[in-house]
């Protein structure tokens, strides 16, 4: 989260890819950070025991809300 | 008193104080100490340093610790104005970047701060060393340890599930302070080994997980009973983390004894673990991990819990009756560096 | 008599800062894909490679790596951002 917060500053759109168990930290590092409403995509927990399916059935919801949020800058439903 | 510029609120009696802060999740659960004017004034004389001061800066949230804000936690934390200092030099460790203060109080890992206190401020606030010294006893450990884990809810943000995501945590977030036996040591004190000069105050301070106690009340023999410290080290990093950094050893009177009677020094403590609490990646398959045993270098794969014999902090410290031992795992491996800072009094 | 007690908190909030505008599309775009080094995140950043170049027409996509998940990303990566048109930063807070 910290990172996308880092390449904005730096003046290039950006997002990142959180899993749902993270959102409270994620918004609060944002808060922090003075971006209290900045959008990210939201995945299911976990990423490191998942099979082969279902990392790309993730892939494909990532970028689904990416795409979204770097093109639009809408906020995830969830988020 | 002029110069304080945090909000203020006047309220009723301690009781309602307590209802408002526990509300707005600024304790830790327990009762707090009203941080009233006066008595922020005190702590914050006691550190010689304008409200506005910055003792620290948070590098990756961007959030200066002010001298107003660490007084104002320490008197709710319960810190007389004498602790001040250590409170002050604790802040200043962890916030030099090889701690990595965000890295180790954000993590699922959930460590603490684990501080070590040596120098003659021990003996001058009434710090313990002895009898029960991992938990409570005197006011000065309790409420030092306290102030730095409120200092981190309400300047840092470290609420649980949201900039702290600890998933279990450890009871040491209450408070982990100790000092070292420095008197009934027969080795230099950590902070000396670690390049203070003798006769300063010091805290030393690494992001610790909980400590495992150990005991050997049967042997006389040094190697055997270091040992015993060692083997509990490779279970740690079996069980738990395999990445090498700091451990703390916590080595009680009776065992101290036995150890120096035979001759060894701090450093012999020191090589020896080194040498000995090593695991081979084929150990996990025997602690349930065996979904592991064949990534990285393979089954073969060595591994060390000290990146070298400096990397142990042997610290003299516990009742004077009884074989039990402790070891301090790191929260993850060197990714977070025990840190020693001078305690600067006025 | 009542209590006057001081707030415990910080209180020297900065400025809210706007994000950067958004692009109108990715086609013919250089995204930077910043992996932070916890198990699998390759793999679904592999997967996330192929689909904005095979569904959003990304041309170029950048992969950068995090040495070390728990720090923010170090300035010899972040430098890689510059070249970026986006990035996206996975996984984890």
């Amino acid at each position: 989260m910290h990172d996308a917060l880092t390449a904005e500053k730096a003046g290039v759109v950006a997002t990142a890819i959180i899993t749902d168990r993270f959102v409270p930290t994620a918004k609060a590092m944002a808060t922090v950070q003075g971006m209290s409403d900045y959008p990210f995509a939201v995945i299911r927990h976990p990423i490191a025991s998942n099979t082969e399916q279902t990392l790309r059935e993730k892939a494909e919801e990532a970028v689904r809300q990416c795409v979204e949020i770097l093109l639009q800058g809408e906020p995830h439903a969830d988020a | 008193m002029t110069q304080l510029r945090s909000p203020s609120y006047d309220l009723a009696d301690i009781v309602a104080v307590n209802d408002l802060y526990h509300r707005r999740g600024w304790t830790d659960g327990l009762p707090i100490l009203p941080p009233t004017e006066e008595l922020v004034q005190a702590c914050l004389d006691a550190t010689g340093l304008a409200p506005s001061a910055v003792i620290g800066v948070e590098s990756v949230r961007q959030r200066p610790i002010t001298a107003e804000k660490v007084a104002i936690n320490a008197v709710m934390a319960g810190c007389l104005p004498a602790y001040m200092p250590v409170v002050v030099a604790v802040i200043k460790a962890i916030c030099q970047p090889e701690f990595n203060l965000h890295g180790s109080t954000a993590s699922t890992g959930g460590s603490a701060q684990f501080i070590v206190v040596n120098g003659p401020i021990r003996q001058r606030i009434g710090l313990n060393a002895t009898h029960n010294v991992l938990a409570n006893h005197s006011r000065a450990n309790a409420c030092i340890g306290r102030a730095i884990r409120l200092i981190l809810i309400n300047v840092l943000g470290c609420l649980p599930g949201q900039l702290d995501r600890s998933t279990l945590g450890h009871p040491g977030k209450f408070s982990f302070c100790i000092a070292e036996d420095e008197e009934d040591s027969p080795w230099t004190p950590l902070a000396q080994q670690r390049g203070i000069s003798a006769g300063m105050s010091a805290v030393t301070v690494m992001a610790g997980e909980s400590p495992h106690q150990t005991m050997n009340e049967w042997t006389r023999d040094p190697e055997e009973i270091v040992e015993t410290f060692a083997a509990e080290i490779r279970h740690n990093m079996l069980t738990y983390s395999i990445w090498a950094g700091n451990y703390a050893l916590i080595v009680p009177k009776q065992l101290r004894d036995l150890i120096a009677t035979a001759g060894w020094q701090r450093r012999d403590i020191q090589e020896y673990v080194y040498r000995s609490a090593r695991v081979v990646r084929r150990d996990w398959a025997t602690v349930g991990k065996k979904q592991i045993v064949n990534l990285g270098k393979g089954a073969d794969q060595r591994f060390s819990a000290l990146r070298s014999p400096d990397d142990l902090l042997v610290i003299a410290a516990g009742g004077p009756a009884g074989g039990f031992g402790a070891i301090i795992p790191p929260w993850l491996g060197s990714r977070s560096q025990a840190v020693t800072q001078i305690i600067e009094t006025l | 008599m009542t209590l006057r007690v001081l707030d415990p908190t910080f209180d020297g909030g900065q400025a809210t800062q706007a994000t950067v505008s958004r692009l109108p599309s990715l086609a013919g775009r250089t995204v930077g894909l910043l992996d932070n080094g916890k198990l699998n995140v390759d793999i679904l950043l592999d997967h996330v490679e192929t689909l904005l170049r095979s569904q959003h027409g990304v041309s170029t996509v950048v992969r950068l790596h995090k040495p070390d998940a728990s720090r923010p990303v170090p300035e010899d990566v972040a430098k890689g951002f510059a070249a970026c048109d986006a990035v996206i930063s996975a996984v984890g807070d």
